[in-house]
């Protein structure tokens, strides 16, 4: 047998030995391509802004809102706690992992407050959603229901910068059918505007798995009302298995976008802010 | 006129002749093997977490298995980010339990030690032996389940009680309540011929 004969047959041998091993192999593992997004932000809301962040489908997230009165009222009044509190309670529902809608009641004005958001774009860190809330002012006052209407649309724009950083960048309109002369407390306001336009800007920096910092500005653009202030707010989420809870600081009383963008009067230029906190409990409904 | 071939030339063809042979005979023993493995991606898995009050179901649908009955092995895997809970923050909590970036696959490989007849009519009771792996721990396991063979593949129905200490998995806290150390675990998964 020539030496070439006997290296084809040891070749042969081996491609038999390598062809019944990998029979009995264990199957490739390789992972599925229903991968899950994570959300840029732990709950649907950053402070007063809507966030870009969507309940999925069938999840029912109740959220208790509560603003105290600014600290600036000092300790006679211990730092704002004793003032008077916004609170609002509020129930949104995710239709589909792309729409969710929701409805929640405040204490000032008795604000009855109907919102939706749909996530228009997901894709390489970026998320954008639709942003919608129509709010009615329920106290008697004499005017027409339709008289105390507002709305406001957003387009949120959101973008995971790093692993720990996100970002979001939020332009609104807000539109008062009745722009009042005086506010909750009948405090006057001056050349009150129906029409207001803003731009929210927010950061959160994820410092822990289950801590996060955030902070948020809505700045008015064009012209304002007399008397009004931007909106800073900043604080801590905690969050813990179907519960997420906000900490914060803000200088607005005003839980629904639109009244703190026309009504806010505390003066966060000058470090005035009030202390508040959101609490978020998701329950699942769909199964 | 034609020259004969010489005898060491004779031998030479005839020893390549029964090694391609041989060849073709052992690549042909796995075909016939195939033609009694079952394969199939769209499994499903399910596991129960008991928690006061707050007891809930995680699935997936996307289980992946294999059986060889000619070389009695039995192979699963699931990619641990297609649990669902029913709830998406929870789904969350869930991967960072797990690890799923670093320990991706809940997975199992082993054999069978009941004999099984593929002709037999109705489910069998099986069990299984092999290693399980999740979050990077891999333990010895053996697992009761039954067969059942039919005209629309061979189905696999088994459950077994996971211990999280065995596999260093930290038990998750759901506000101050914390999620049982024991979580039940269902598969079932319709097998049709490996193509």
């Amino acid at each position: 047998m020539t030496r070439t004969s006997r290296l084809t047959a040891f070749a042969l041998f081996v491609a038999a030995l390598v062809t019944v091993s990998s029979a009995s192999a264990q199957m490739q593992r390789t992972r599925s391509a229903q991968q899950p997004v994570d959300e840029l932000f732990w709950s649907h809301a950053i402070i007063v802004l809507p966030s870009t962040t969507q309940l999925g489908k069938g999840d029912l997230d109740f959220t208790i809102h509560h603003t105290f009165g600014p600290v600036s009222s000092g300790l006679n009044d211990l730092f704002g706690l004793d003032l008077a509190a916004n609170i609002r309670f509020g129930l949104d529902y995710g239709v589909t992992d792309q729409v969710m809608v929701g409805v929640g009641r405040s204490r000032f004005d008795k604000i009855l407050d109907f919102r939706a958001k749909a996530n228009l774009l997901q894709r390489d860190g970026w998320q954008v959603a639709g942003y919608y809330n129509a709010a009615a002012e329920t106290t008697e006052d004499g005017r027409d229901l339709a008289d105390r209407m507002s709305y406001h649309g957003s387009v949120l724009i959101g973008k995971r910068v790093t692993d720990q950083l996100t970002i979001q960048l939020a332009p609104g309109f807000s539109r008062f059918v009745y722009a009042p002369d005086q506010d909750v407390f009948g405090q006057g306001i001056q050349t009150s505007l129906n029409n207001h336009y803003s731009l929210g800007t927010a950061v959160r920096y994820e410092a822990r798995e289950n801590v996060s910092f955030i902070a948020e500005m809505i700045t008015r653009v064009g012209d304002v009302s007399g008397g009004t202030n931007n909106v800073g707010s900043f604080g801590v989420d905690l969050e813990t298995g179907g519960h997420v809870f906000q900490m914060f600081f803000t200088s607005s009383q005003w839980i629904t976008p639109q009244h703190a963008v026309a009504w806010s009067r505390t003066p966060m230029a000058d470090g005035d802010f009030g202390w508040g906190f959101n609490v978020h409990r998701v329950f699942g409904t769909g199964r | 006129m034609t020259e004969l071939p010489t005898t060491d030339g004779l031998r030479v063809r005839w020893y390549l002749a029964l090694l391609v042979a041989a060849w073709v005979w052992i690549i042909l023993i796995p075909s016939q093997a195939e033609a009694q493995a079952w394969y199939a991606e769209t499994g499903h898995v399910e596991f129960l977490s008991n928690v006061p009050l707050h007891d809930f179901i995680g699935t997936s649908d996307v289980l992946t298995g294999r059986i060889d009955l000619a070389e009695n092995t039995v192979d699963f895997f699931v990619d641990l980010n297609t649990l669902d809970t029913g709830i998406g923050k929870r789904d969350k909590d869930m991967r960072k339990t797990l690890e799923t970036d670093d320990y991706p696959f809940a997975e199992f490989f082993g054999t069978l030690l009941t004999a099984v007849d593929p002709a037999a009519e109705g489910p069998q009771p099986v069990e299984v032996e092999g290693d399980f792996t999740i979050h990077g721990i891999t333990r010895t396991i053996q697992v009761p389940g039954q067969l059942t063979f039919s005209e629309e593949g061979l189905r696999i129905e088994a459950s077994w009680t996971l211990l999280l200490e065995d596999y260093e998995i930290q038990p998750p806290r759901l506000l101050f309540l914390k999620v049982d150390e024991e979580q039940a675990i269902t598969i079932d998964i319709l097998l049709t011929p490996e193509s």
